[in-house]
């Protein structure tokens, strides 16, 4: 029987199809299980256990936990060094970030130029990517040596500087060191991402604007950055959260240091239960850096969900 | 005066050559089709006056300038694209002012121009919306819009109607014509579909295989195709041919033998032929009658027949042939019946064995009813 006729003489639907549709429901509960079980054994519950620390005292010191309700949070909110951290943070990521997206993006639309041995760079371009991060970690910091460097040297040939820059030991330069490293790490994942998003575009919209008259700024601007939004949005977010969470190349690199200009939330963490031994603030920071990448992690998950 | 001519233009893909060296004059004003099955390079010969291809060898003139290797912008041309290729971020106004306002024209004309092209193409409607906002149809004319603002000396249309169902199609082909006709450019357009190139254009470029097979008006490429390709590829349905084979030949005369034992003697000059040459004897779907009253009569079993009211196709095999006739709309035929169709010799063409169309040498040609 169709439908249309069963509603236009104000029939009820079967009962059948309503259990049925229950039916089907309980099964989908039902594999469910093992998945939720093994989310919750292998993740959910370490996870919680690690995060009710940070309402304990235990440090070394101390022979078994201690409940001190919100005093770790009060200790650390009002704690100047690990505020410092948060500002720490804040510049590595964002500058990061930026960078990285904005190297990503020059390079992608270098990539998406046809030119003689196109795949080949492509695939040189992936290089950083490939290599482990401690790897990259210590090329880096071999060309950003202060003595033999080979970015000193270059900026001395160059005469932008007089005399070699000691960029691990002074504050600002270890901060460059850090965030120039993790952007040559970074870029091959972003170039890939903008230029799949560029070999989305319609390449005779480009065509058009050309015989329009429009020139290369005027086409990337008008064309391509508009179209490249969701790729902005998902990269932003994605860079973010990575950036936020990346620890083993500062710490290979600068070791969170000179004293503390380069320790994020992460080396901070780090140092609290594994120098300090103090867990109960390690995990105290770790929630408050948890709660740091939500929002992120919510807004990255939704744009890519709203795709489809 | 946008004279467009092309010089022994090449294009070669890599080591792929697929444009081999075309020679094409186009006259002010006049709307030239492309036409030829997909693949042929209609498209790339197009981007190449367009300057959005590159030129291996040969020459490009617009005009009185050589424009081989000039930017695209500095051509004078607009070009609507099979895909519309419109920017998806502008509405429709800023679809159409894009072109305008990268060159810096002022505001006032901009507005002026706009508001024109608009009233032509019956968008001032649509003026805010974004083109996933429009239907089929509308984009079709945002894209055409945005390439009169401009008012470009030539108008390059790469297949603009082939994502178009076939009623707008018949529209819109309309309405291009009439474009022209109102802004007397020269356009040059591009389409697999015969159809459209024979209703539209004043001059017909027939290409294959990145050859020019054959230039002329559309009742030139119908009644004097330069060889089978042509014949074939112009009316709509195709040409039959009847295979035939040479019983004798001489400077006047060839006796040809049809599949059924018909002999014939055509007034053709049949020096290059030899006994036994196999020929086709090409003759359009249209041209026979029922009945035996014309010059040549065959038996014809009725393999489908389709009634479409106003005419009827039958489809048959004729010595191994795909064969198609415009049959008389009032009669009914049966899968399975056998007719009797006859055609008039001097509505055949002869085709030799390498597809070149041989030319009659005189209008009377001699029939001879012979049974075998
Ligand atoms: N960018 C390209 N690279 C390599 N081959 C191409 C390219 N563009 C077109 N071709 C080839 O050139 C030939 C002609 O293509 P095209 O001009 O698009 O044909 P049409 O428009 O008549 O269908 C085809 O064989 C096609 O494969
Ligand atoms: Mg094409």
């Amino acid at each position: 029987m169709d439908m249309v006729s069963i509603k236009d003489r104000g029939l009820k639907r079967p009962k059948t199809e309503r259990s049925l549709k229950a039916g089907d429901r309980r099964f989908a509960y039902l594999i469910l299980i093992p998945a939720m079980t093994a989310f919750m054994v292998m993740v959910f519950y370490p996870f919680v256990d690690a995060m009710s620390m940070s309402f304990f005292q235990f440090t070394i010191y101390d022979m078994e936990p201690i409940f001190i309700g919100f005093d770790n949070f009060v200790t650390v909110l009002t704690d100047p060094y690990v505020l410092a951290s948060w500002v720490t943070t804040a510049v590595f990521v964002v500058g990061t970030t930026l960078l990285t997206m904005t190297f990503g993006l020059a390079w992608a639309l270098l990539m998406y130029q046809d030119f003689h041995g196109r795949a080949v760079f492509r695939t040189m371009t992936l290089l950083p990517w490939i290599l482990p991060s401690t790897v990259s970690a210590f090329v880096w910091a071999w060309m950003l040596n202060g003595k033999y460097g080979v970015v000193n040297a270059m900026l001395l040939s160059a005469g932008i500087v007089d005399e070699n820059i000691q960029f691990l030991s002074n504050d600002v330069g270890a901060m460059v060191a850090i965030i120039l490293t993790r952007t040559w790490i970074s870029i091959p994942l972003f170039m890939s991402f903008f230029l799949a998003g560029l070999q989305g575009m319609d390449f005779q919209q480009i065509e058009a604007a050309r015989l329009d008259g429009a020139g290369n700024l005027t086409i990337v601007r008008r064309l391509i950055l508009p179209h490249l939004k969701p790729v902005f949005l998902v990269t932003g977010a994605l860079g973010m959260i990575g950036n936020l969470q990346q620890f083993d190349i500062i710490y290979a690199l600068t070791g969170g240091g000179p004293i503390r200009a380069t320790t994020v939330l992460s080396i901070e963490v780090f140092k609290q239960a594994f120098e300090n031994w103090d867990l109960g603030m390690a995990s105290t920071i770790g929630v408050l850096w948890v709660f740091t990448l939500m929002p992120l992690v919510v807004f990255y998950l939704r744009s890519l969900f709203k795709e489809d | 005066m946008a004279d467009v001519k092309l010089e022994k233009v090449i294009k070669r893909f890599g080591k792929v050559e697929t444009i081999h060296g075309i020679d094409l004059d186009i006259k002010h004003g006049e709307f030239v089709v492309f036409v030829g099955p997909s693949g042929c390079g209609k498209s790339t010969l197009l981007r190449m006056i367009a300057g959005l291809e590159e030129v291996t060898e040969g020459e490009v003139y617009i005009g009185d300038n050589r424009v081989t290797n000039w930017q695209p912008s500095k051509r004078e041309i607009a070009m609507v694209f099979q895909s519309y290729a419109l920017y998806p971020h502008m509405s429709v106004r800023q679809n159409m002012s894009f072109g305008l306002e990268v060159t810096g024209q002022p505001k006032a004309l901009i507005e002026q121009r706009v508001a024109e092209a608009a009233r032509i193409l019956k968008l001032d409607e649509l003026f805010e919306r974004k083109p996933k906002e429009l239907s089929g149809g509308q984009r079709q004319r945002v894209a055409i819009g945005r390439t009169i603002v401009r008012q470009p000396e030539i108008f390059l249309f790469d297949e603009p109607l082939s994502n178009l169902d076939a009623e707008l199609r018949v529209q819109m082909r309309i309405e291009i014509s009439k474009l022209h006709e109102q802004l007397g450019n020269t356009m040059i357009y591009v389409t697999h579909d015969q159809v459209e190139a024979m209703t539209m254009a004043d001059k017909i470029v027939v290409l294959r295989d990145g050859i020019i097979e054959q230039v002329g008006t559309p009742l030139e490429l119908y009644h004097q195709p330069v060889n089978k390709f042509v014949a074939g590829f112009i009316g709509s349905p195709k040409m039959n041919f009847l295979p035939v084979t040479v019983l004798s030949a001489n400077k006047n005369e060839i006796k040809v033998i049809l599949h059924d034992g018909q002999q014939l003697s055509l007034n053709y000059d049949g020096r290059t032929l030899n006994e036994g040459d196999k020929l086709s004897l090409g003759i359009r779907p249209e041209h026979f009658s029922s009945g035996n009253s014309a010059d040549i009569s065959l038996d014809v079993n009725i393999d489908v027949a389709e009634h479409l009211g106003g005419t009827t196709y039958i489809y048959s095999d004729i010595a191994g042939q795909a064969v198609t006739i415009e049959a008389d709309s009032d009669v009914v035929f049966e899968r399975g019946e056998i007719k009797t169709f006859s055609f008039h010799l001097s509505r055949c063409h002869l085709f030799a064995a390498d597809g070149r169309r041989m030319e009659a040498i005189a209008e009377v040609r001699v029939v001879e009813k012979a049974v075998a």
